[in-house]
C-alpha cells in the first residue's frame, strides 16, 4: 500500500518535471523568436536612428525643412514613435505649416496620450488656427473609459492582460488545491475580480489597437474647404472649415468622407483635403 | 579828397595781406535772348591798377569799361568800419545762341596778379517779346483781357525731385510759378494741393519778392517758388496728385480810346489789374512696395540713417534712474519714426521716451529718444542693444543698426532696504516673457514598426493557450492523484471482509493445530485489521475508544460493538492467561465471525 502511494507521488513529480521543461522550452522559444526579430531588423534599425538624430541636428540649426525631410524618411521606412511625430510636428510648426504640425502632434498624442509636452504644443498650435469650434463634451463614462484606456500603450495593455490572465488561472488553481475554507473563499473572490480585470484590459488593448489601426479623426490640410451636404460637388455648402481643424470621420463613400466637427455638425468633404490621424 | 583816400588806402593796404583782395566777375542778367544786353562787372575791394579782360568774341561789345567807386562807412560796436568797392563794367549784346563762358580776367594790384572767377552766360533764341506784347494790345474793351493770355505766358507747376519711389521714401515737391508777363500779386492764402495718399510736411520758403530769370522751353521766364512740401507716399501703386488752382493778379497797361466829338480820337494809357486763375497739371508718381524680406525690427523707416547711443552712468543704485539717449540721424522720413524699441531687463522699469526731432534741412536731420530706466533690484545687468532697421532706396536693401550693449552695475539703494524687510513684497511670480512650443525630444527613443502590435502576434495568443493548458494539466494531475488515493481506500474497504475472513480461517486452522497464542493473535489481528480497513484508519492509530465512538457515529448499535470488543477483551485476556480451553477458543472464533458478519452488513 505504501509503495503504491509513493508510486503515485512519483508519477506526479515526473509530470511536474515535464511541465516545467515544457514551460522552459516555450519561454526559450519566445526569447529566441524575440532575438530573431531583433536580429532581422538590426541591419535596418541603425539607419532610422541615425536619421532621427540627424533630423534633430538640423532642427537645432534651425534648418526646419531639412529636419522635416529626415523625420519623414524615418516614417516612410515604416517606423514610428510618439517622440518622432512630436519632433516632426515641431519642425512643421516652426515652418508655419500648422495643419501638418497639428496632424503630427495628434499622431504623437495617440501613441502617448499622457505626454505633457505634446499636449502643450498641440494646444499652442490649435490656438493659432482659424476655426474655433466648441466641442460638445464627451459623455462622462466614455471620457473616463478613454482616460483609463490612455494609461498604457496597446503593447503594455497586452502584457498586462497576459499577466492578469495567468494570475487568474493561478488563483483558481489555488482555489482548487487549498483545503482551508476561509482561504478558499478569499482566493475565489480575488480570482473572479482579477478575471474581470483581465477582461477589461483585453478590451482596452483591443480598443487602443483599433484606434491606432483605423483613423477615427482627421485634420483639414487645405487653407479652406466647403463641407457639402452630400458626397457630390454640386450639392449645397453647409459650412466652411479652415486649415488645422480636427474632424471626426464618420462615413466614407468613394473618394468622399463624411465628417463631424466638434459642435456636432456633419458634412461631406473630398478625401484629399484630409490628413488622417 | 581823392588823394587823401589814396594815401589812406596806401597806408591801409600795407597792413593788408594779398589774400584778402577780392576780385570777382559777374554777368547780369546771365540768361538772355539774342539781341538783349548784359553787363559784365568786375568788382574788387581794392583799387585795380591794371585790368586785363579776356578777349570776348561771342558778344558785341557796346561800351565800357565804366568805372565806379563806392564807399560805405558804418559803426559797429563803437568801431568805424569802412568798405570800399571799385567796379569796372562792360556792356555787351548777345548775338548768337549758346552757353558761353567768359574766362577769368586778371588784374594787377600792387604788383601782384589776381584772377577773377569765370562767368557763364546763356543765350537763347527766345521769342520776340514784342510779338506777344502786340497781341496783348486789346482791340476792344477790357472784358476779354484774360482770354488773350496764353497758357505759355503764365503757368504754375508742381515739380518733384523724383517720380519713382518706394513707399515711405521722401519726395521734395516744389510749386513754382513761371511768367513772361507782368505779375503783380499771388494769392497769399494759397495752401497747395491735397496730397492724397501722402504724408506731408511743409517747408518754410521766404515770401516771393523777386522773380528769377530762368530759361524754360527755349524762352526766358521769371520764376518763383511759392511753396515747398516734403511728401511721403503712404500707399503703393500709381498715385496722382490732382491739379490745383492758384489765383494771381496781373498788371497790364492798356490804352483806352476816348471818343470825343470836338477832338480826334485819342488813347490814354491806363494800368489795369486782372485776376487770373491758374490751373496746374496732374502729376503721377509710381510708388513701389518694399521688398518682402523685412527684418523684424523694421517699422517703415526709409532712407539712410546712423544710430548712436549714450548712457549717463553705468553704476547706479536701485531706484536711481539712468538715462539712455539714442540718436538717430540721417536722411529719410524721420518724422514718421515714432519709436526705437529698447528692451530692458525685467527687473528694470522703462518709461516712455522723450523724443526730440531736429531737422537740418527738410529732408534730413536727427531724432533723439531719451529713455528713463529705473533699476528696481540690485545686480549686474546687461542692457541689450536697441535695434533699428531701415530700407535704403538707393541700394534697395534693408539695413539693421544696433546700439552698443551696456553693462550696468546696480547696488542696493537706501530705499530698498525697507522693502526687503517686509516679507512677501520682494517675491514675484515667474514672468512669462513669450510663448513658444516646447523643444523637440532629443533623447534616443524606441522606434517601433508602424501598426504592429504584440496583440496581433501568434505567439501572444499562444501564450494564453499555453497558460490555459498548464492550468488544465495541473488540475488534471491533481484529480488523478485524488482518485488514486480514493482507490486505495476503496480497495481496503472492499477487501476488508475477505481479508478478515481469511485471517479468521487461518485462526481456525491454528486452533485445530492447538497453537493457542497464534490463534488469539490472528483473531485480534483479523478484528482490528477489519476495523482499520473499514474505518479508513491505520491499525497502529486505532484504539478501542476511538473505534467504539467511530462505529457509534456510523450507526452501529451498542450491542454489536460490545459483542465485538468482548471478543477482543477475551482474546487479550487469553493471550496473557494461558489455558482457557478449546471450548472458549471455539466460542470466541464463532463470536468474532458473527460480529464481523453483522458489522459487514451494517457498514456496507
Amino acid at each position: 500500500m505504501q509503495a503504491l502511494l509513493r508510486n503515485a507521488k512519483l508519477i506526479g513529480i515526473r509530470h511536474l518535471r515535464l511541465y516545467l521543461s515544457l514551460i522552459t522550452i516555450i519561454a526559450f522559444a519566445w526569447q529566441l523568436s524575440g532575438t530573431a526579430r531583433a536580429a532581422g531588423s538590426e541591419g535596418l534599425k541603425v539607419i532610422p536612428d541615425s536619421l532621427v538624430s540627424e533630423g534633430n541636428e538640423h532642427y537645432l540649426n534651425r534648418e526646419y525643412d531639412l529636419a522635416v525631410k529626415y523625420y519623414t524618411r524615418v516614417i516612410e521606412m515604416g517606423y514610428e514613435s510618439a517622440e518622432l511625430y512630436y519632433n516632426l510636428g515641431n519642425a512643421f510648426y516652426k515652418l508655419e505649416n500648422l495643419s501638418n504640425a497639428i496632424l503630427n502632434y495628434e499622431k504623437a498624442l495617440l501613441l502617448k496620450p499622457g505626454d505633457e509636452d505634446i499636449r502643450q504644443n498641440l494646444l499652442l498650435a490649435n490656438a493659432r488656427i482659424i476655426d474655433k469650434i466648441d466641442n460638445i463634451p464627451d459623455f462622462f463614462i466614455s471620457r473616463w473609459a478613454n482616460s483609463v484606456m490612455d494609461l498604457f500603450s496597446p503593447d503594455q495593455w497586452a502584457y498586462l492582460a497576459l499577466i492578469l490572465f495567468v494570475l487568474t488561472l493561478a488563483l483558481f488553481l489555488a482555489y482548487a488545491l487549498v483545503n482551508h475554507d476561509g482561504i478558499r473563499r478569499m482566493v475565489f473572490i480575488t480570482g473572479v475580480l482579477v478575471g474581470v480585470l483581465t477582461g477589461l484590459s483585453m478590451l482596452a488593448m483591443k480598443g487602443r489597437t483599433k484606434r491606432l489601426l483605423q483613423s477615427e479623426s482627421a485634420i483639414i490640410m487645405v487653407t479652406s474647404v466647403n463641407a457639402k451636404s452630400s458626397p457630390d460637388e454640386q450639392s449645397t455648402n453647409i459650412f466652411v472649415l479652415h486649415e488645422g481643424t480636427k474632424v471626426v470621420l464618420v462615413d466614407s463613400v468613394l473618394n468622399w468622407k463624411e465628417i463631424r466637427i466638434g459642435d456636432g455638425n456633419k458634412g461631406w468633404v473630398p478625401d484629399e483635403v484630409l490628413g488622417e490621424i | 579828397m581823392r588823394t587823401f583816400t589814396g594815401i589812406f588806402l596806401l597806408l591801409y593796404s600795407c597792413f593788408l595781406s594779398a589774400q584778402d583782395v577780392q576780385f570777382t566777375a559777374s554777368a547780369s542778367p546771365n540768361i538772355l535772348r539774342i539781341g538783349e544786353q548784359f553787363n559784365l562787372t568786375y568788382t574788387s575791394d581794392q583799387e585795380l591798377g591794371e585790368i586785363n579782360v579776356p578777349e570776348i568774341r561771342d558778344f558785341d561789345i557796346l561800351g565800357g569799361p565804366s568805372q565806379g567807386h563806392s564807399q560805405s562807412v558804418y559803426a559797429e560796436n563803437g568801431k568805424l568800419t569802412t568798405t570800399s568797392t571799385w567796379q569796372y563794367t562792360y556792356f555787351f549784346r548777345a548775338v548768337k545762341e549758346g552757353k558761353f563762358t567768359i574766362p577769368p580776367a586778371t588784374a594787377k594790384i600792387k604788383n601782384k596778379t589776381f584772377h577773377s572767377n569765370a562767368v557763364t552766360v546763356e543765350v537763347i533764341k527766345g521769342k520776340d517779346p514784342a510779338a506777344s506784347q502786340n497781341q496783348n494790345i486789346p482791340s476792344q474793351g477790357t472784358s476779354k483781357e484774360a482770354d488773350n493770355l496764353r497758357d505759355e505766358d503764365l503757368f504754375v507747376s508742381l515739380l518733384l525731385d523724383r517720380k519713382e519711389v518706394f513707399i515711405g521714401e521722401q519726395i521734395m515737391a516744389t510749386i513754382k510759378i513761371y511768367t513772361r508777363v507782368n505779375l503783380f500779386g499771388i494769392d497769399q492764402s494759397f495752401k497747395g494741393p491735397d496730397f492724397i495718399g501722402f504724408f506731408t510736411e511743409p517747408v518754410d520758403v521766404p515770401p516771393l519778392r523777386n522773380l528769377q530769370r530762368e530759361a524754360v522751353n527755349g524762352d526766358i521766364y521769371g520764376t518763383g517758388v511759392i511753396r515747398k512740401v516734403v511728401i511721403i507716399p503712404q500707399k503703393t501703386g500709381e498715385l496722382t496728385i490732382q491739379p490745383f488752382e492758384l489765383d494771381v493778379t496781373l498788371r497790364r497797361e492798356v490804352r483806352r480810346k476816348i471818343a470825343d466829338s470836338f477832338f480826334d480820337d485819342f488813347t490814354i494809357p491806363e494800368v489795369q489789374e486782372i485776376p487770373v486763375t491758374l490751373k496746374s497739371k496732374a502729376v503721377k508718381i509710381s510708388v513701389k512696395p518694399l521688398p518682402p524680406n523685412a527684418p523684424p525690427s523694421f517699422k517703415g523707416a526709409v532712407g539712410d540713417f546712423r544710430l548712436s547711443s549714450t548712457i549717463n552712468k553705468s553704476n547706479t543704485a536701485t531706484n536711481e534712474p539712468l538715462t539712455l539717449k539714442i540718436t538717430l540721424s540721417g536722411k529719410g522720413n524721420l518724422k514718421l519714426i515714432s519709436d526705437i524699441e529698447v528692451k530692458v531687463p525685467y527687473d528694470m522699469e522703462k518709461y516712455d521716451p522723450v523724443i526730440n526731432t531736429h531737422l537740418d534741412n527738410p529732408l534730413s536731420g536727427s531724432k533723439t529718444f531719451e529713455y528713463l530706466i529705473v533699476p528696481r533690484i540690485a545686480g549686474n545687468y546687461t542692457l541689450p542693444p536697441a535695434e533699428f532697421s531701415y530700407f535704403n532706396p538707393e541700394s534697395r536693401q534693408y539695413k539693421t543698426l544696433k546700439t552698443q550693449t551696456y553693462q550696468i552695475d546696480v547696488v542696493k539703494g537706501q530705499g530698498d532696504t525697507l522693502m526687503a524687510v517686509i516679507p512677501g513684497i520682494a517675491k514675484e511670480d515667474v514672468k512669462m516673457l513669450n510663448q513658444d512650443i516646447r523643444f523637440i525630444k532629443t533623447k534616443t527613443f524606441h522606434l517601433r514598426r508602424i501598426d504592429t502590435f504584440i496583440m496581433q502576434s501568434p505567439i501572444y495568443a499562444m501564450l494564453y493557450v499555453v497558460a490555459l493548458i498548464i492550468f488544465i494539466l495541473i488540475l488534471w494531475i491533481r484529480n488523478r492523484l485524488k482518485l488514486q488515493k480514493a482507490d486505495i481506500a476503496g480497495l481496503r474497504l472492499r477487501k476488508a471482509d475477505k481479508y478478515a475472513r481469511k485471517r479468521l480461517k487461518k485462526s481456525a486452522g491454528l486452533m485445530k493445530q492447538g497453537n493457542d497464542a497464534a490463534f488469539y493473535e490472528e483473531l485480534l489481528g483479523a478484528i482490528w485489521g477489519y476495523l482499520g480497513d473499514k474505518l479508513g484508519i491505520p491499525v497502529a492509530q486505532l484504539s478501542k475508544e476511538f473505534a467504539k465512538s467511530t462505529l457509534h457515529e456510523r450507526g452501529v448499535n451498542e450491542e454489536l460493538t460490545d459483542q465485538l470488543f468482548s471478543v477482543t477483551d477475551a482474546c487479550e485476556m487469553a493471550r496473557y492467561a494461558k489455558g482457557t480451553g478449546d471450548l472458549v477458543m471455539d466460542e470466541l472464533y464463532l463470536e468474532a465471525l458473527d460480529a464481523i458478519s453483522r458489522l459487514q452488513q451494517k457498514l456496507k
